[in-house]
């Protein structure tokens, strides 16, 4: 509705003066709000005033050496490579996982069943949860059919736990290698983007073990096994926020 | 993910100048930023690339200051600011008495205030952009700043008529 020229002679509201002193007004207002200004010395007080507060914070705020210290250099150069190496063990976990497989006994003792289980878990989130467009290879509409078949896969059934009352709506699945068998791996997302992934592979009877916490470098995860299956939740929450998330999941298997 | 360490890496000086105006003392503000910096790395992953990388981590410091340094503060004497700056650094001994006057009365502030005034002081946001770090609504943002300003305008005596003052531009 405001033509250029309305928008020139407005009446200059108080957000526009504090605009003004921030140099944040658009420029088609700047002469409107300097006439202003000249006829208001009052107001023209107040925003040299503003102006000046301003200024000192920013003598405060520009005080801060210009070198960053190398501890914070560090820690983004460290981490940024912990971050790959998280991703490139999965990439090895998923290819190698194929061909050396049942070979990898003859290797050495194996890692106990719930860490082998968190790192995986770990290397899934990794590798799948900053996918944008294909985070899943099924999804959450054909959570029937993904049940059926990673549970055909994984040789005992598979149902797709429901995390909607702790505010995770289900993502969707998809089929994973473990140890040279197959694993599967199910996503879920809260309201603000964020996300969390279940993980189950088959494990040795007689590994079983309690619910464990670990917490990595980029995100925590719940394990636990029982009756030759491995579970693993994972995400970039804190042990309280997934706590729940695992109980649940654990919960919902059992029946 | 080379290149968003290099984006992180040309944000850390921004982070500290915001650090500055927020932490009570540059030991306290170095820790803010490395805190801030971790908790980035953690949920880089979370950042979504169409908003704005320093609104984001702008708004992850806020969170940090307000979940810790808030929580002590009732325990701690009020602010002092008493490492204002390096004599070295700051023009001269009127520049720095003002200096310390000023962030003294903000220092009084009730907090939501000077979260605003702060943050608007330093320019590193637009007025959207600091409504976003802050998540509260642009209007909440532009009235606490002129709340927060008239308040200052009164603890530092600038709204009783002076003769002449000097312009600091």
């Amino acid at each position: 509705m405001a033509t250029p020229d309305a928008s020139r002679t407005a009446p200059v509201t108080q957000d526009e003066l504090h605009a003004y002193a921030d140099d944040q007004l658009p420029d088609d207002r700047i002469a409107a709000v300097a006439a202003h200004l000249r006829d208001h010395p009052g107001d023209a007080q107040r925003v040299a005033d503003w102006r000046r507060i301003n200024a000192a914070l920013r003598r405060h705020a520009d005080a801060a050496p210009a070198e960053p210290p190398a501890a914070m250099v560090n820690l983004i150069e460290r981490r940024g490579e912990g971050r790959w190496r998280a991703i490139a063990a999965a990439i090895v976990w998923l290819g190698l996982g194929i061909g050396i497989g049942s070979l990898g006994q003859t290797f050495g003792p194996r890692p106990d069943a719930a860490r082998r289980i968190a790192e995986e878990t770990r290397g899934a989130y990794a590798v799948f949860s900053p996918e944008i467009l294909h985070p899943v290879e099924v999804g959450a509409a054909q959570a029937d059919h993904l049940s059926d078949w990673l549970g055909k896969r994984l040789g005992r059934p598979i149902p797709i736990p429901s995390l909607g009352d702790l505010g995770y709506a289900f993502v969707g699945g998809r089929l994973m290698v473990s140890e040279g068998a197959p694993a599967a791996l199910m996503m879920y997302e809260n309201a603000a983007g964020r996300r969390l992934v279940l993980y189950v592979a088959a494990s040795d009877p007689g590994d079983d073990s309690p619910m464990g916490f670990r917490r990595f470098d980029d995100i925590g995860v719940v394990t636990w096994v029982r009756d030759g299956t491995a579970y693993g939740v994972g995400g970039g929450f804190s042990e309280t926020d997934l706590m729940p998330a695992a109980r649940s999941v654990r919960a919902q298997f059992l029946t | 993910m080379f290149r968003s360490r290099d984006r992180l890496l040309a944000e850390i000086p921004h982070l500290r100048r915001y650090a500055r105006v927020l932490a009570r003392g540059e030991q306290d503000a170095e820790d803010l930023v490395q805190a801030c910096l971790e908790r980035a790395l953690r949920k880089f992953h979370l950042w979504q690339s169409e908003r704005k990388l320093r609104s984001w981590l702008f708004s992850i410091m806020h969170n940090i200051h307000v979940d810790g340094t808030r929580r002590l503060a009732c325990a701690r004497p009020p602010l002092s600011f008493d490492d204002v700056a390096e004599p070295s650094q700051m023009a001269d001994q009127e520049d720095r008495a003002e200096v310390a006057k000023v962030l003294e009365a903000v220092g009084r502030l009730p907090d939501d205030l000077r979260d605003v005034l702060v943050l608007v002081a330093i320019r590193e946001l637009s007025y959207a952009e600091a409504a976003e770090a802050l998540d509260i609504p642009l209007g909440t943002l532009m009235s606490r700043l002129n709340r927060a300003r008239e308040r200052l305008r009164a603890s530092l005596g600038m709204d009783r008529p002076r003769p002449a003052l000097r312009q600091v531009k």
